[in-house]
């Protein structure tokens, strides 16, 4: 065993408990043979197995023991820390503990979901995964949040529907507001968008209901024809350059610089542009959703298709395809000018489409419809009766196989159409059609905004897909993995507006809880540097990838020798460890995860108990 | 062993006319609201892995398909249970649908443009009948002599043989619109899908004729044993389940052919001339009042039960089962008030015009008999036999 510098009566109290988590763990570990090697240590007090250690019974478990037992340490061995290590924090706080003195063993992502087939093996890592836990928690030390002034005000980047939502939301809890808008002005896609679903509303109406109420708030401050060229700071205090976009932004410095302690992204998406040739793309009649809807929905009086679509020619038959851009599949579709495979869902266009589709035959009657699709995904309430009305309408649906892709191409001359759709049919029992039609209608993937520059200065990360991501789809939705950075709308990936408006008030609400205090806290796990070892190298600044968090500052030793030493700055540190790595002098330590409890977790791991078997023999184990 | 017939082999489709405006004209509800489930196929109690109808028929119509439907022998396989209407989850009316569909083939093998008209208007249905039975009487009318005795003579008052005559025509104008359609269905049927037709061994042609016209068209084999009626009716007397209203409809109707046949051909071997008055159990009588009784019997029931429609076979009904089944009626009822005046103690006057009128009605029957809902005794039996050869089930568990 280490030397945890717990001697005599100074020895630590630990409590551990291992959870079941209702067979997820303990049908493949001996959780009960897990609790009693833990309790076999010296330093633990008390070692618990139950059910399920995130429930009341689990939680109110450790806080009596705490207080009872006198416990100054903790271990749960449980499910992954990303999922419970926070509430556990909680539990040892309610109890009076410092939250720090708290250490998470993940055995079941690492162990009992990992090695379903070999149980002896299982419980014998779970084991030693808990040890290593006893042996870190022995050294952990009490640790203080990082608190920073909080700047009051946010700035909302991007002024389509999302922006304005979470800027409206900010400026009603009495928060300041920037309101950033590359355009030269509000309302982004949704100003084009025609009626909308499921209210029927203009889209240009819901915009002009938004800007009018923003255009009220004393304390948004609307940019237009600005975009966000630098940013710098941190969570609480964000300094963010701003400046006007020109023809020729290239190189050009920010025109001036705001001070915020929130960012909210807004920047929405991009439509998709096919490969062109691809779905007879570039054709003149065929036209994607997002322009087919501008044209239905400008001439809502006029009776002809041929005028009220602004089509040169007869107005016959209309085909719309799905999917195109989106759920796209290796070796199937190709890439659009992204230059990306798009294999997600767009989830707006099938509810679009199937409404275009049925607003088109009720206004003219005379038309032919085909909707060609893969799956139709009319998901969110009221809208599968769109599907229904489209279907009533008279609109008819074709199926296309989901290995194949539907082909439009120019009619021969003697055609009496200027277009021909051609695909088989899964619901027609792969029967091979050929639609003559005057127009074809696309509906195109969202894809990401061009956020490459905004990504580049905040570090915010992105996808697989091209889209922001966020923390935890479910648990942190609208947070971006940099603290202060919020996500609103299609930035993370493709919504509707009503789930635009949600995600834009969940930022805003964020924003709001995160900025409510005078200060903001962050977890503590940031750099610390022994005065007493370093000896001023700047490796640690000269590695560090975050701007302002490690510097180098003169220190007056006691001969009166002035000496370059080490500083960190707490706030700008992401605890990433680069630092630690470099010191020459070990000078450096990140807090919560330092290298003597690295060390003390390695030789838990590594050490081989007495009295106990092992499960496998080191000797039995090749690498390579 | 079958599996679903694929479409996939069969040349392009080019998709330009619905046909469900056509249909609806015919009687189908809006089948525009099916989304190709296919609930009514996995109900249906005649439906096979292979058969997949109604959908496939429903979807033929909807994407216009007018080849394909009109091919698909499918269109007569279906005993109009209703079952599939009842658990359509989106009100298409599948069976509704098959109805209209039986019409719009019916129609579609007759060239003269009547079998629609009848089918599509009732005005039309309705005036055109009455007409030719007025036309008919008048016609017979025209031939009738003083009768000399104080009690009944109908064939003093009309000639028989101005009447056998008559029929002969009739009959040789049934035979030619049926022929005419049976070679214009049989055309269609091997048009869509000529390669599965191949060289059949003499045996499976003989089976699937045997399915097709034996165990279907006469025992009916199927709507007796899967076509149940109504869910909480099963129950009822056999005299009343679906299958034997309708037995009793046919053979009362194929009974008194025969009957009226029968007696044509015994005045014509010199065995009993027309008009001769025979007992009640000489043979030939004694199945013509038979088949009246059926025939009467049946028909009142589906009347009394299309005037209801508490069943889901009988919810919706069309001209098309109107004027058929009052004709069917009228001819049996006319009958029996005929034998009634020959019995009554004094001739009584009307007597001769329900003579007029009963054969007039006959004839009519006869004669329109392939441009109405009578065609599907002429087309079921063919298609199913060509259904039969296809999937070597003929769409029934065999």
């Amino acid at each position: 065993m280490a030397d945890r510098g717990s001697e005599g009566s100074d020895r630590r109290r630990i409590g551990v408990y291992v959870c079941h988590c209702g067979g997820n763990i303990s049908d493949v570990v001996d959780v009960e043979a897990v609790a009693a090697r833990a309790g076999a240590d010296e330093d633990v007090v008390v070692a618990w197995h139950l059910q399920f250690m995130c429930s009341d019974e689990g939680q109110s478990t450790i806080e009596q023991d705490v207080r009872e037992l006198g416990l100054d340490r903790v271990v749960v061995a449980a499910c992954t820390p990303s999922l419970h290590e926070t509430t556990f924090r909680r539990v040892v706080a309610r109890a009076g503990l410092n939250p720090y003195l708290y250490q998470h063993a993940n055995i079941r992502e690492q162990v009992s979901w990992a090695h379903v087939h070999d149980q002896a093996a299982a419980t014998e890592k779970a084991a030693r995964l808990v040890e290593a836990a006893i042996a870190k928690a022995a050294l952990l030390r009490e640790l203080d949040e990082v608190r920073v002034d909080a700047v009051h005000r946010t700035l909302v980047v991007g002024g389509g529907v999302a922006g304005l939502r979470a800027a409206l939301d900010l400026a009603r809890w009495g928060m300041p507001v920037v309101l950033v808008e590359r355009s030269n002005e509000l309302g982004g896609h949704v100003l084009r968008l025609g009626r909308t679903y499921p209210t029927d509303e203009p889209g240009r109406a819901l915009i002009e209901r938004l800007v009018s109420q923003v255009r009220d708030e004393p304390l948004v401050e609307v940019r237009l024809s600005t975009e966000v060229c630098q940013v710098t700071g941190y969570v609480g205090d964000f300094h963010v350059g701003l400046r006007a976009v020109r023809e020729e932004t290239d190189g050009h410095p920010c025109d001036e610089e705001v001070e915020v302690g929130a960012i909210v992204v807004a920047t929405g998406f991009r439509d998709h542009e096919p490969a062109r040739g691809r779905y007879g793309f570039g054709h003149p009649r065929v036209v994607t959703l997002a322009d087919y809807q501008r044209r239905l929905y400008a001439a809502e009086g006029e009776a002809d298709p041929a005028r009220a679509l602004g089509i040169d020619g007869p107005v016959r038959a209309i085909a719309f395809l799905h999917c195109v851009g989106s759920r796209q599949v290796e070796g199937v579709d190709e890439p659009g000018a992204s230059g990306r495979l798009n294999t997600y869902c767009s989830r707006v266009c099938c509810t679009a489409t199937v409404r275009a589709a049925a607003e088109t035959r009720r206004r003219f009657p005379a038309v032919r419809v085909v909707d060609v699709y893969r799956d139709i995904r009319t998901y969110a309430r009221d809208q599968e009766q769109e599907y229904r009305r489209a279907g009533e309408a008279g609109v008819v649906f074709v199926r296309v196989p989901t290995d194949e892709r539907a082909t439009v191409e120019p009619a021969p001359r003697e055609d009496p159409y200027p277009l021909l759709v051609r695909t088989r049919d899964t619901l027609t029992f792969g029967a091979e059609l050929e639609v003559p039609v005057d127009l074809v209608v696309l509906a195109t993937a969202m894809e990401p905004g061009p956020v490459e520059d905004l990504v580049a200065m905040t570090k915010a990360p992105t996808g697989a897909d091209g889209f922001l991501l966020e923390v935890h789809p479910k648990l942190r939705p609208v947070e971006s993995a940099i603290p202060g950075i919020l996500l609103a709308g299609t930035a993370r990936g493709p919504m509707d507006i009503a789930e635009s408006t949600t995600s834009a008030s969940a930022a805003a609400a964020k924003v709001a809880t995160l900025l409510a205090g005078d200060q903001v806290e962050m977890e503590p796990f940031v750099a610390r540097v022994d005065l007493s070892r370093c000896r001023g190298s700047g490796e640690c600044v000269a590695t560090c990838p975050y701007p302002g968090a490690v510097g180098l500052q003169d220190v007056e030793l006691d001969e009166g020798v002035v000496v370059p030493r080490a500083y960190v700055n707490p706030v700008a540190c992401k605890g990433c460890g680069a630092c630690v790595a470099v010191c020459p002098n070990g000078a450096v330590d990140v807090q919560g995860w330092e290298m003597s409890q690295y060390l003390a977790m390695v030789d838990a791991i590594t050490a081989d108990p007495a009295g106990f078997p092992r499960a496998i023999d080191p000797s039995e184990v090749t690498t390579g | 062993m079958s599996v679903t017939t694929q479409d996939r082999s069969l040349a392009p489709v080019r998709l330009e006319r619905s046909l469900i405006p056509e249909l609806e004209r015919f009687g189908a509800v809006d089948v525009s609201a099916c989304f190709n489930c296919g609930s009514c196929t996995a109900v249906c109690p005649i439906g096979t892995e292979d058969g997949a109808f109604p959908r496939r028929l429903i979807r033929y119509a909807q994407l216009g398909m007018r080849d394909r439907l009109a091919a698909s022998p499918e269109v007569w396989s279906c005993y109009a249970c209703g079952e599939c209407t009842q658990s359509c989850p989106r009100d298409a009316d599948p069976a509704g649908f098959m109805a209209a569909a039986r019409r719009w083939a019916t129609a579609s093998h007759d060239h003269t443009g009547l079998a629609r008209r009848l089918a599509t208007s009732a005005p039309f249905a309705t005036v055109f009948i009455t007409l030719l039975v007025g036309a008919l009487a008048a016609f017979l009318y025209t031939a009738h002599r003083p009768v000399s005795g104080r009690e009944i003579a109908l064939f003093e008052y009309l000639p028989a043989t101005f009447v056998h005559n008559l029929g002969i025509a009739i009959l040789a104008a049934f035979g030619v619109a049926a022929i005419g359609g049976l070679v214009r269905c049989c055309r269609t049927l091997s048009r869509v899908r000529p390669a599965e037709h191949g060289t059949r061994s003499t045996r499976a042609i003989g089976e699937a004729v045997w399915f097709a016209v034996a165990r279907e068209s006469i025992a009916q084999e199927r709507m007796r044993r899967e076509c149940a009626d109504d869910p909480g009716v099963e129950a009822r007397p056999w005299y009343l389940r679906r299958w034997f209203i309708h037995a009793a409809t046919m053979w009362g109707f194929l009974g008194l052919l025969v009957a009226t046949i029968a007696d044509f051909l015994l005045d014509l071997t010199g065995l009993k001339p027309t008009g001769v008055h025979v007992p009640l159990w000489y043979p030939v009588r004694l199945l013509g009042t038979l088949g009246g009784l059926l025939l009467v019997y049946g028909t009142s029931v589906s009347i009394v039960r299309r005037v209801r429609k508490r069943e889901r076979s009988v919810a919706r009904s069309s001209v098309s089962d109107w004027w058929f089944l009052w004709l069917l009626w009228f001819a049996g009822v006319s009958g029996f008030a005929l034998e009634l005046a020959l019995y009554l103690p004094d001739a009584p006057g009307w007597g001769y015009p329900v003579f007029l009128f009963h054969v007039a009605v006959s004839m009519t029957l006869v004669l329109l008999a392939p441009f109405g809902k009578f065609a599907h005794a002429i087309y079921r039996p063919v298609a199913l036999a060509v259904l039969r050869l296809r999937s070597g089930s003929g769409g029934a568990p065999a």
